[in-house]
């Protein structure tokens, strides 16, 4: 009984106000006195900063793009970011182990994988499309693509400094599987009657553990040529991060916990190196001829122009070479309290940051009620604000035996578009579920 | 207990409400409205340059270089020409000789005098509204001597005759013991050169005199079976000096430019035109030719072109830039399907005096040709 009694307890610090999108605090096991197995825990993350509703518009009866005449400039593309977002993260953690250590502490072991991709946009871009090249110059820069996979292997350990104090402490060995990078540190495009001319230094770092990517005659990346055996799966990558975490219990019934997450980064090998650097100027097609003034002769003009741009943006191959890029890291500070006068309700409010290394970072902060009925569920709903807006969750939990399902979802406010699941606007997305399977103590 | 159940019948009715957010109007089930407008408020962008184009180019792929080889020929550097070329004395040296009192003694020959009238393509040109300027008439010999001789005489050239008035002399020139090179063949004796498209009514030589050495028998290689000659040239070079007399209907009738779909309002095209060619051309209309429900090209009445534009006339190695603006607008609906144009084409004379002769070398460039369209691209269907 007092073994169970101890179990539910951690369940309920485990889960209260836990958001699904972000990772558990190293220092919230540092009380538990049993053991746990955690199988196939599953979490995701997407974040836009932009949403189905940027891009599309009632018109009358029907839907029309941003790019409808019905649609004012002020609207599209005036109603997006200057970057235009897409971030998207999975997590799965094959299986974790927790055991109460001969001392105070609690040790975990945990094993999973990590996988996130994502997009930026510049507005520039639909400012063109709507508008046309009146606004010259644009800044392109901020035009990137990337998605990383990664392996973790981590050890946390945590333990309680006098009665209601923890900390703990997560360190976590990160085995590179697969990297793409293409980032366009500058990208600066002119136009104008006379000329358009673009000036352009970008770098295309993919990893090479699948297979190589074989050079042209020029020296460049030809992507549709590969050479070598595919090796999915084998490293090329090595890193560390670091989780901290601390929880405080300063009277009975009020918790505070404050965590920061994944600080560090991989070394990658990027054994399919390229850069493209140059600058481009285009100022019509050049003596034309009767001849040329037909459709065969003008596509074969533009043809060779094509091919006289792409010899200025195709990525010319260079020696493998290797990068430190960080992982997007996350701190996060919980508060609650459990009601006096029915301590199964608890309230709460929670804040959350994640920077990243490649767009605006996100923070967002969050108000909440929890219900916890020990050994059978617990069922929490939060609301709040974030960097896109509006945002909402609910999480909850299910005990059955030694076991303990449990599963949350988070998104912003708008839904997603019937028949297609697009968030319909800005948004904040996070999913978490996973199977908790409870060692009774000695 | 009771409570407790309907609170958390309440939560969970709150959470699912909040799950199942979704609007309505974003419902994609029947499709999006693909349309879209591109570049709405205006989009330019440099086309090109056009050229070399020179008038050998435009009128053979007009058709018409054939026609014009007809009335006239071409000279080395490409200038288009008019030429005569006739022989109006020949004698033997043995024959001269022969005549002679005393083959011992220096003689002077007169020659018979000699009249030409232009070819009949003169006027033929004239009438199409060309020129002829300069006009080059030249007097060459042959000398089968070892020794120069000379040349004595006098060119007039006259215009036609108008009514009852005599012919009007419009130049002459006097030589006198012009010099011709030992063995020279079709050496220049005389040269004359009349400009501003004179019309002339006929060219005389006279009071030719043939001045020789002593001993010519001697003096020639042949023994006496060389032949002393003289040579009348006429060439007259093609150019505009006062222009056409009409205006020039020009079609361009086998286009398929299917810009309907698009609905472009008003599409501006901008370039620098440069021309050696001695003319100027103005362009005083332009229509729009679009195919009707017989399939019949037929003007299209929405659609204006910028009228008046006007290319200045250079000459070879003096290009006259000349800066064009045609803006291409749809008066109420959007550019249609085009299927043609239609020109009248005004060719006027030069606009500065000198050297304008029509060449079939000379050059024409269509230089940062550019684009600017207003009012957007429409697409239908992404």
């Amino acid at each position: 009984m007092k073994k169970t009694i101890a179990f539910a307890l951690a369940a309920l610090a485990c889960s209260t106000l836990a958001w699904a999108q972000a990772g558990p605090n190293p220092a919230e096991v540092a009380t538990l006195d049993n053991g746990f197995i955690r199988i196939g825990e599953f979490r995701s993350v997407s974040r836009n900063n932009v949403g189905a509703s940027s891009f599309l518009f009632p018109s009358g009866e029907t839907l029309v793009t941003g790019l409808h005449s019905s649609v004012g400039t002020d609207v599209f593309p005036g109603g997006l970011m200057p970057v235009n977002s897409l971030y998207n993260q999975l997590d799965y953690n094959l299986v974790s182990y927790g055991w109460k250590g001969r001392t105070r502490g609690f040790h975990t072991v945990e094993v999973g994988v990590k996988g996130e991709y994502g997009l930026s946009v510049p507005r520039e871009i639909f400012q063109i499309l709507k508008c046309g090249t009146a606004g010259s110059p644009f800044d392109l820069s901020s035009l990137r693509a990337f998605g990383n996979l990664y392996g973790e292997i981590a050890y946390g350990y945590a333990f309680p400094l006098g009665d209601n104090f923890s900390v703990g402490t997560r360190a976590k060995l990160l085995v590179g599987l697969a990297s793409v990078d293409v980032v366009a540190h500058r990208f600066d495009l002119t136009t104008s009657a006379d000329k358009y001319s673009f000036d352009l230094d970008a770098n295309v770092d993919i990893t090479n553990s699948m297979k190589k990517i074989r050079t042209d005659e020029y020296g460049n990346l030809d992507y549709t040529s590969l050479t070598g055996k595919g090796k999915l799966g084998a490293p090329t990558g090595a890193g560390l991060a670091l989780d901290f975490g601390l929880e405080w219990k300063p009277f009975p019934g009020f918790t505070l916990a404050a965590s920061v997450l994944d600080l560090g980064g991989i070394l990658w090998y990027y054994g399919n190196e390229g850069y493209s650097n140059g600058a481009y100027t285009f100022d019509g097609l050049k003596e034309l001829g009767l001849g040329d003034l037909n459709a065969d002769g003008i596509t074969s003009r533009l043809k060779a122009l094509g091919d006289e741009v792409l010899s200025v943006v195709r990525p010319y191959h260079e020696e493998g070479c290797f990068k430190v890029k960080s992982i997007p890291l996350t701190a996060m500070v919980k508060a609650s309290y459990a009601m006096p006068f029915w301590e199964r309700l608890s309230v709460g409010a929670s804040g959350l940051y994640t920077g990243y290394s490649f767009c605006a970072p996100y923070w967002e902060a969050r108000g909440g009620l929890a219900l916890d009925f020990p050994e059978i569920f617990h069922l929490e709903a939060n609301a709040g604000s974030g960097s896109y807006g509006f945002v909402y969750g609910v999480y909850g939990s299910v005990n059955f035996l030694s076991f303990k399902l449990y599963g949350g979802y988070e998104n912003g406010i708008g839904g997603t578009v019937p028949y297609e699941s697009t968030p319909l606007k800005a948004n904040n997305k996070g999913i978490v579920a996973g199977l908790i399977y409870k060692i009774a103590a000695d | 207990m009771k409570t407790g159940i309907i609170r958390i019948a309440l939560s969970v009715s709150v959470l699912i409400a909040l799950c199942g957010c979704r609007h309505d109007e974003y419902d994609i089930s029947d499709g999006i409205d693909t349309e879209i407008t591109l570049f709405a408020d205006e989009v330019s962008l440099p086309v090109g340059d056009i050229g070399p184009l020179t008038p050998r180019v435009l009128l053979d792929n007009a058709g018409v270089g054939g026609m014009l080889k007809s009335f006239v020929q071409e000279d080395s550097d490409g200038y288009l020409i008019l030429e005569q070329s006739e022989p109006f004395y020949t004698n033997w040296v043995m024959m001269l000789s022969m005549l002679s009192t005393d083959p011992s003694q220096p003689m002077d020959i007169p020659v018979d005098a000699y009249s030409a009238a232009p070819s009949s393509s003169s006027s033929t040109l004239s009438q199409m509204g060309f020129s002829l300027s300069p006009q080059v008439i030249t007097l060459t010999a042959d000398n089968p001597l070892t020794e120069e001789i000379a040349v004595s005489g006098k060119i007039v050239v006259s215009s036609n005759a108008e009514g009852d008035e005599a012919p009007a002399t419009l130049a002459s020139r006097e030589f006198a013991r012009a010099k011709v090179a030992a063995e020279a063949a079709q050496a220049t004796v005389v040269s004359l050169e009349i400009t501003g498209g004179k019309d002339i009514g006929s060219c005389r030589v006279e009071d030719v005199v043939l001045h020789l050495p002593a001993s010519i028998m001697e003096k020639d290689s042949k023994s006496g079976m060389g032949a002393f000659s003289l040579s009348y040239n006429y060439k007259g070079y093609l150019s505009v000096v006062d222009g056409f007399p009409a205006s020039l209907p020009f079609s361009i009738d086998k286009l398929d430019l299917p810009l309907a779909q698009y609905r472009v309002k008003e599409a501006r095209i901008q370039a620098e035109v440069s021309s050696e060619i001695p003319i100027t051309l103005e362009l005083e209309s332009v229509d729009v030719l679009v195919k009707n429900a017989d399939d019949m090209l037929v003007p299209c009445e929405d659609v204006t072109v910028t009228p008046g534009i006007r290319i200045d006339s250079g000459r070879t190695g003096e290009p006259a830039v000349t800066p064009i603006d045609v803006r291409i607008q749809a008066l109420n609906g959007t550019i249609p399907d085009i299927n043609g144009f239609r020109l009248a084409v005004r060719i006027l004379g030069p606009t500065t005096e000198g050297d304008n002769r029509l060449g079939l070398n000379q050059s024409i460039y269509v230089r940062n040709l550019r684009a600017t369209v207003s009012g957007g691209i429409t697409i239908q269907g992404l």
